[in-house]
């Protein structure tokens, strides 16, 4: 089923393939005309399967074509683990406009230490995972469509400059992003090491989107359509430690991305 | 038993991959390894300058890929060292006149001959990197102490960690200035390598004799008692799996560096 609509001719659609050994099979037929050779191409996979070994043979059937793959467009949560773990740049869908209007609004990251407590009262009005599973009354179903319905990719290693990202549904990261690397997802970002990249929650427009991280060291942090930068450096910058950790997490407030030290 | 195939690259230019790869080959070719250089520097060569032979280069990788020579005759053997062989690169051509596959074919024919095959990689993340690793087995990310070139290193590593030919490299740390770590006006060992999540293999300190030995077209490990030669032995020493310490620039480890090690994910080693 082919419903997405095709921005550009360099998009190649291999939905209708089925089987990764199709896929290959096609791409290859196409590849091999020589048409794009010296130009970059986009894949669209829909819901098929590739495995990390099948990745492998696509990346050598584009290099033996003389072709740069920039982006796969895939549903599958399988194949955009494979495809990023062969250096590949994903993305759940097409987009259809500029996706985000990013308004030049350059607000200074403000460390706001708040009390546990105030974090507490915020949590307490959403209802606590737990009352969710116990609660039967009709508000608690209504929050638990809104939040946890959302999908996870959740990655197990530390992506570097270069690596990016795409995820429609939240984001967690068990390891560091390094500065150079992007994290874009239509709903929270949790990076369980030290975020040095840029970080882009709620990238649809989801302003109650969250950024977490046990230490929040971002180049930028955006939320929905707001920005913040790291403040500039007077002196050289050392680099974070893995031995200084302060879990924070950082959203929309009054207008402003805040961050709140998760500490206490 | 086939061969080694290492590929010494940075991202950055100008960080020392020429001078790395001509020491540590030399080095190792010292040490009785039988070594092959290659430069895949296609237009801008420069390892052949470096190790002197410069003069006596007849064939380079362009002709024996072009097949007007055999790949035997276009080694160059080192002017001291009968065990050490350089295959020059092309001055005339650019990095479009090598394919990954042809790299990767002599490189598999150099490594049923000798024990290392060193490969000289040129700057940058396009095709005449691509070439470089094209045929290795093991890396050496070389990097200074410099927040450009340790951003570039980053990035080159995570392309060598997406090519799973690749199955280990290690960080050579170059221009290393201990009285400016000390004065904290440079990033230390350890800056680096947290940073990377990386395992070193060699600290080069910052050393003049290095400009004399290019213009001379020597290796400073030829030259005797230089800080960086000794360095650079080390270096070949630990390659062929000798568990030589690194010169000591900052104090001991303490507890916080141990919980450190807990969270080191995704270090090779």
């Amino acid at each position: 089923m082919n419903s997405f609509p095709v921005l550009d001719k360099n998009v190649i659609d291999l939905s209708g393939a089925e089987t990764s050994a199709n896929v290959l099979f096609e791409l290859n037929r196409i590849l091999e005309g020589g048409e794009y050779r010296g130009k970059k191409i986009k894949i669209n996979l829909a819901d098929i399967s590739v495995t990390p070994d099948n990745m492998r043979r696509l990346r050598s059937i584009v290099e033996f074509a003389h072709t740069e793959l920039e982006i796969i467009y895939t549903r599958s949560l399988n194949t955009q683990l494979a495809a990023l773990s062969t250096g590949f740049v994903v993305s759940e869908k097409i987009p259809t406009v500029q996706e985000i209007e990013i308004v030049e609004q350059t607000k200074e990251k403000e460390i706001t230490e708040t009390s546990f407590q105030e974090v507490a009262d915020r949590y307490e009005t959403e209802k606590s995972l737990e009352e969710l599973l116990e609660g039967e009354s009709e508000e608690d179903e209504v929050i638990a469509e809104t939040k946890t319905d959302n999908k996870t990719l959740y990655i197990t290693k530390t992506i570097r400059s270069g690596n990016s990202i795409n995820f429609d549904g939240n984001v967690v990261l068990i390891g560091d992003s390094h500065p150079g690397s992007e994290i874009i997802a239509s709903g929270d970002i949790t990076v369980w090491g030290i975020l040095g990249g840029i970080a882009h929650a709620g990238s649809r427009g989801d302003n109650s989107s969250v950024i977490r991280a046990l230490k929040i060291s971002a180049i930028q942090l955006r939320i929905a359509n707001l920005f913040a930068r790291k403040p500039d450096r007077i002196d050289f910058e050392r680099p974070e430690k893995t031995s200084s950790f302060t879990p924070e997490e950082a959203r929309i407030h009054s207008n402003e991305i805040k961050i709140y030290s998760l500490n206490g | 038993m086939t061969g080694r195939v290492i590929v010494i690259t940075s991202g950055k230019g100008g960080v020392g991959k020429t001078t790395s790869c001509a020491n540590i080959g030399t080095a190792l070719a010292k040490n009785g390894a039988k070594v092959a250089l290659i430069d895949t520097d296609i237009g801008l060569r420069n390892l052949d300058l470096l190790m002197g032979l410069e003069n006596r280069i007849v064939y380079t990788i362009i002709d024996v890929i072009e097949e007007r020579c055999k790949l035997n005759q276009a080694l160059v053997k080192d002017k001291k060292n009968p065990n050490l062989v350089l295959l020059a690169a092309a001055q005339t051509r650019d990095k479009t006149a090598l394919t990954a596959e042809q790299m990767q074919d002599i490189c598999n024919r150099l490594k049923e001959e000798f024990d290392f095959v060193l490969v000289d990689s040129p700057a940058g993340i396009e095709q005449g990197f691509q070439n470089a690793i094209a045929g290795a087995d093991e890396a050496v990310v070389v990097t200074t102490p410099e927040m450009s070139a340790v951003r570039d290193a980053d990035r080159i590593i995570g392309l060598l960690e997406a090519k799973e030919e690749i199955k280990g490299y290690k960080l050579l740390l170059n221009r290393v200035r201990p009285a400016m770590i000390k004065a904290n006006d440079m990033m230390s060992v350890e800056d680096v390598t947290d940073i990377l999540s990386v395992k070193l293999i060699g600290i080069i300190p910052e050393d003049e004799d290095i400009i004399v030995s290019t213009n001379k077209g020597e290796p400073i490990v030829n030259m005797d008692n230089t800080k960086a030669g000794i360095a650079y032995s080390n270096v070949a020493r630990r390659i062929l799996g000798e568990d030589v310490p690194f010169i000591s620039l900052e104090p001991p480890t303490g507890w916080l560096d141990k919980i450190k090690n807990l969270f080191l994910v995704g270090a090779n080693s």
